[in-house]
């Protein structure tokens, strides 16, 4: 069997989405594999544009507009974050590189943003608990020195040794901190570093008369102890800022997942009620037909080509020989299409059958539907004559 | 009667008096001035949730789509809906319409023509928005350019031969399948598809000279 060929005039049929069911896939399978292919199809929806141009110009009413924009409005987004180009942050000292200070970072509004993306997809405001900020890596050096005018570790240890013998400047104590919120900075954090906390009392002596190398070293030593203790704090911090943060999130999922699920338990439940009045044996059916007509055997089916869902329920259908059954078939359009199985089925003692959601493939579009009778299992290809034949309603 | 409730409809459009009134007040009302800035930078403006660039953008192609649905629909409150369905997916999804879908104008005509069909034909539509992708020369952002080419397509159409362009016609407005076709004009079904691939080939090259 040789691979079917899909001319520019295909290409063209495709893109004024005039084919359909099998040709359309073979189309869709082509687009897939072939560049050349696509950008065919896009030279042509080109000139499908170019056609479309030709159109008389028509304003629409007035009215239209507003009806849109306030669509629009009722749809509203929030402007993403600014991004750090940005002329409120240019106009502020631009520092090259970012010194890690955990004091700032002790905010907890700078931690919540820290797990925060910017993104130009970001979706609606409404699920934003937290106002969104600047992400913290790029934290400029000019807000940690407004925020916090105390000198961190780091520069600390950029101070030089002159400095540091200076009898006038105080290493920081534990009391420069005491106006800090006691959340941020909980004493016992303190209490599990005293050691450290007595190294920051200053003395004259520990850096001129008594000071020694191995001195220096413990000194080092408890110093980087000390400001471990403020790190650990500002993690900590960090830690309950961004779990603080987590929580509002899941609570939100949490809720918009009971929402879902109690909307998708109704549509199950209801589901459930069609699929049972259609298929239970107790269901009571009746076919209306003229008051003087006989009863003839009879067939409904409702089909949705795209989704490849299909109903069938057939009445006052003749009982059938053993290790026979009926089959429903779904007739496509177009000459030389083949009949598709879409269910068997065996009438009850009243004569009604039903076939609800057979296994069907997807997007073909019926011409018709056909009953016939066949061996037990169902056929492949329907056996003549055909007893019940459709006509579209 | 709906001939006749579709000509009292447009004939009250182009002739009331107030409606450019309302339009101007609207505008300023809603939209900055944006008349020179370009179709990429108004998305980019519109990713960002600016409603004056959206409402920008809805002036500038408005007539466009809404004309093209209109020639399709044959109703005007159908083509309203089609209009306002087009420009809510570019204000719902603006990152997918980003600039390689090639000219605004071009990209939202064709988007226009899909969804009609779609809406005469009582489907879902067949095509997400951002998979239609084309690939246009022309840049009708600025009025007086989007007049222009408007004008000289009218020109080239009008010079097609008449079975090619009735033809196109009828499946790029009506809707109408090659078969359809076919059983309508009695051509056999390969004329029908060479008719449609060549007029759109003059039509390319018409342009393009």
């Amino acid at each position: 069997m040789s691979e079917p060929t899909i001319t520019a005039e295909d290409l063209t049929l495709y893109a004024l989405q005039l084919l359909e069911g099998e040709e359309a896939e073979q189309v869709d399978l082509l687009l897939h594999s072939s560049s050349e292919a696509r950008e065919e199809l896009a030279r042509i929806r080109g000139d499908l544009s170019l056609f479309a141009m030709g159109t008389e110009l028509q304003a629409p009413n007035p009215l239209t507009r507003q009806r849109f924009l306030k669509q629009v409005a009722r749809e509203r987004r929030t402007a993403p974050v600014t991004l750090p180009d940005a002329p409120e942050q240019k106009s502020r000292p631009a520092v090259p590189t970012y010194v890690p200070d955990p004091l700032p970072t002790a905010d907890p509004r700078d931690l919540a943003g820290a797990s925060w993306t910017p993104s130009r997809e970001r979706p609606f405001a409404v699920d934003n608990a937290v106002a969104p900020v600047a992400p913290v890596a790029p934290i400029p050096a000019w807000r940690s020195e407004q925020s916090v005018d105390r000198p961190s570790p780091q520069r600390i240890a950029r101070e030089d040794a002159p400095a540091r013998t200076d009898p006038t400047r105080l290493e920081p104590t534990r009391s420069d901190y005491g106006s800090l919120p006691a959340t941020s900075f909980p004493d016992e954090l303190f209490q599990d570093e005293d050691h450290g906390r007595d190294k920051f009392v200053p003395t004259n002596f520990a850096f001129t008369s008594f000071e020694t190398s191995e001195e220096k070293q413990t000194e080092g030593t408890s110093r980087w102890f000390a400001w471990t203790g403020w790190a650990v704090a500002a993690v900590l911090a960090a830690a309950g800022a961004f779990a603080v943060r987590q929580n509002f999130a899941l609570r939100r999922q949490v809720a918009f997942g009971t929402e879902r699920a109690s909307q998708a338990e109704a549509s199950a439940a209801r589901a459930q009620l069609v699929m049972q009045t259609i298929q239970s044996g107790a269901t009571q059916r009746f076919v209306l037909a003229k008051t003087d007509a006989a009863p003839v055997p009879s067939g409904r089916v409702a089909y949705l080509p795209e989704r490849g869902t299909l109903i069938f329920q057939g009445s006052n259908l003749e009982p059938l020989a053993p290790y026979k059954t009926y089959e429903l078939w779904l007739i496509p359009t177009g000459e030389g299409k083949q009949p598709v199985p879409a269910g068997t089925f065996k009438p009850d003692v009243r004569g009604y059958a039903s076939v609800v959601l057979p296994q069907m493939p997807k997007g073909i579009v019926a011409g018709n539907f056909g009953v016939t009778i066949e061996d037990e299992g169902g056929a492949s290809a329907p056996t003549l004559p055909i007893l019940l034949i459709g006509q579209q309603s | 009667m709906e001939e006749a409730d579709y000509k009292f409809r447009k004939n009250t459009l182009r002739a009331h008096p107030g409606s450019s009134a309302v339009r101007s007040a609207s505008r300023e009302a809603n939209a900055a001035p944006m008349d020179g800035i370009n179709d990429a930078a108004l998305l980019n403006l519109i990713a960002r949730g600016d409603e004056a660039a959206m409402a920008s953008l809805f002036d500038r192609y408005s007539r466009v789509v809404y004309s093209v649905s209109l020639r399709v629909l044959r109703d005007p409150a159908a083509a309203e809906d089609v209009l306002q369905d087009v420009f809510m997916q570019i204000w719902r999804k603006p990152d997918a319409m980003a600039a390689n879908r090639g000219s605004m104008g071009a990209w939202l005509a064709v988007v226009a023509r899909n969804r009609s069909i779609d809406t005469i034909r009582r489907r879902k539509p067949t095509d997400a928005v951002e998979d239609v992708v084309l690939v246009s020369s022309t840049d009708i952002a600025a009025e007086s350019e989007r007049n222009g080419l408007m004008e000289r397509a009218r020109q080239v159409i009008a010079l097609l031969p008449l079975d090619q362009r009735k033809t196109l016609e009828m499946a790029f407005f009506d809707g109408l399948t090659h078969s359809e076709i076919a059983e309508t004009t009695g051509d056999p079904l390969g004329t029908v598809k060479t008719r449609i691939r060549t007029a759109l080939l003059v039509l390319r090259k018409a342009m393009q000279s």
